[in-house]
């Protein structure tokens, strides 16, 4: 439409008619199922299952199960009450001659009585006899049952506080239960999305074979994915990083070259500060790239230890890990102080 | 969403104004439509693999439990995604 109003007044190729009619298509869509109801369910259901996602972090999570248990609540509080409430409704529809100065609908008598639930009632819409019936549904309802519902939840509240690591206990070993390591099909039932996206059409072969070898290079092609990722992580944060580092390092340097009084040899301060200046970012990069190619042979590790590979790699050194860390002790205590 | 059609007897100068916006701000909108569109298809492939996975532990599995609230979500999100695909 765009490109037939407008095509005398602004240049539109072909391509770019096409794309505008496509978009024009879709927005000024007006059938019940369009463009913008779909979308908008889309949203809708993102930010749902990323709710559940944050239920599986220590802060958020323990809030997101609160707001759970009070649900629950809420359900057997209206299967049990909710009764009372529809026996409302059913005898305000019954009796809407007596009750009301108008006719109402079914829809009309059931938003009375939600208005009636949040104790905004109008009772110039009633006749003698219907104050009477809002009101008692509205003292029922307020002073007994939503009191009953506010001791529940804290009842409820109180009771969950207390067993909150218990309860975080049991959803972990019902996560561990579904998703352990197995030697043959791991690779189906221990990965997530959206490192699975790529697994779709292998799951046939891995149930049918049950290889180990088939499971390990599956299981292994999607943390390559994983590690993927990773790395885009790791430059999208560090590399605006880099020139702060560079930065810093200078100054360091500038630093040191003023206040270092005992110099191995002539100039050497200064020799010091050109070599920070121009070999410095040669450095940075250069272990830039040793960290982002360290990350997935980290990764990668053999999967018969992957459970704890992380864990041993913070807690446990390696030999030549320990001799650096030793000879820079050494050298902190023994050569600095004899100087 | 401006209607275009009510542009069609408009005078040159109103046109003039409007038609570079109109444009260039279609074009822009395609473009994020084209990522958007990406993106539910991958989600889609993703969620529907997420689903099968849950069910393949199931069965594979005896100690398992079937999530519920989970494989419900995101067969809602598998079907709203084809839905989009389908306009």
């Amino acid at each position: 439409m765009i490109s037939d109003v407008c095509g005398d007044i602004v240049e539109i190729t072909d391509a770019e008619a096409i794309k505008i009619s496509y978009v024009y298509s879709l927005l000024a869509q007006t059938s019940s199922l369009n463009f913008q109801l779909v979308v908008s369910i889309l949203i809708i259901l993102y930010a749902t299952i990323m709710i559940m996602m944050l239920q599986r972090t220590q802060k958020l999570g323990e809030l997101i199960m609160m707001v759970g248990q009070m649900v629950s609540e809420l359900k057997k509080w209206l299967l049990t009450f909710g009764l009372l409430i529809i026996l409302f409704i059913l005898l305000g529809r019954q009796l809407n001659e007596i009750l009301k100065k108008e006719k109402s609908s079914f829809f009309e008598v059931f938003q009375d009585i939600f208005d009636g639930l949040n104790g905004q009632q109008n009772f110039d819409d009633y006749s003698k006899e219907g104050t009477i019936f809002i009101t008692l549904f509205v003292f029922i309802f307020n002073i007994l049952l939503l009191s009953f519902l506010v001791a529940m939840f804290i009842n409820r509240y109180k009771f969950v506080y207390r067993n909150l690591d218990a309860l975080r206990r049991m959803n972990i070993i019902k996560l561990k239960n579904s998703a352990s390591f197995d030697k043959t099909y791991s690779s189906v039932t221990i990965t997530f999305f959206p490192i699975s996206i790529i697994l779709l059409p292998f799951i046939p072969a891995v149930i049918a074979f049950k290889s180990e070898r088939l499971n390990d290079f599956i299981l292994k092609l999607q943390y390559t994915i994983m590690m993927l990722m990773y790395c885009v992580l790791a430059c999208i944060l560090s590399v605006p990083v880099l020139p702060l580092l560079y930065f810093k390092s200078i100054v360091n340097a500038i630093y040191i070259s003023l206040n270092n009084k005992r110099e191995n040899f002539k100039g050497e301060n200064i020799v010091k500060l050109i070599l920070t200046i121009f070999l410095n970012p040669v450095f940075v990069l250069v272990s830039y790239l040793v960290d982002l190619i360290s990350l997935p042979s980290l990764l990668l590790k053999d999967e018969r230890g992957f459970e704890f590979k992380y864990q041993q790699a913070l807690e446990i050194l390696n030999a030549t890990q320990v001799d650096v860390i030793l000879a820079t002790f050494a050298k902190i205590f023994y050569i600095n102080f004899k100087q | 969403m401006t209607q275009p059609h009510i542009f069609i007897n408009a005078n040159p100068e109103i046109l003039n104004d409007f038609c570079p916006y109109a444009k260039t701000d279609i074009l822009v909108i395609s473009d994020i439509l084209g990522y958007f569109s990406t993106f539910i298809l991958v989600s889609l492939v993703g969620y529907v693999t997420s689903i099968i996975q849950k069910f393949t532990v199931i069965r594979l599995n005896d100690n398992a439990e079937l999530q519920f609230n989970e494989l419900i979500v995101q067969a809602a999100i598998a079907l709203t995604s084809i839905a989009f695909v389908i306009l």
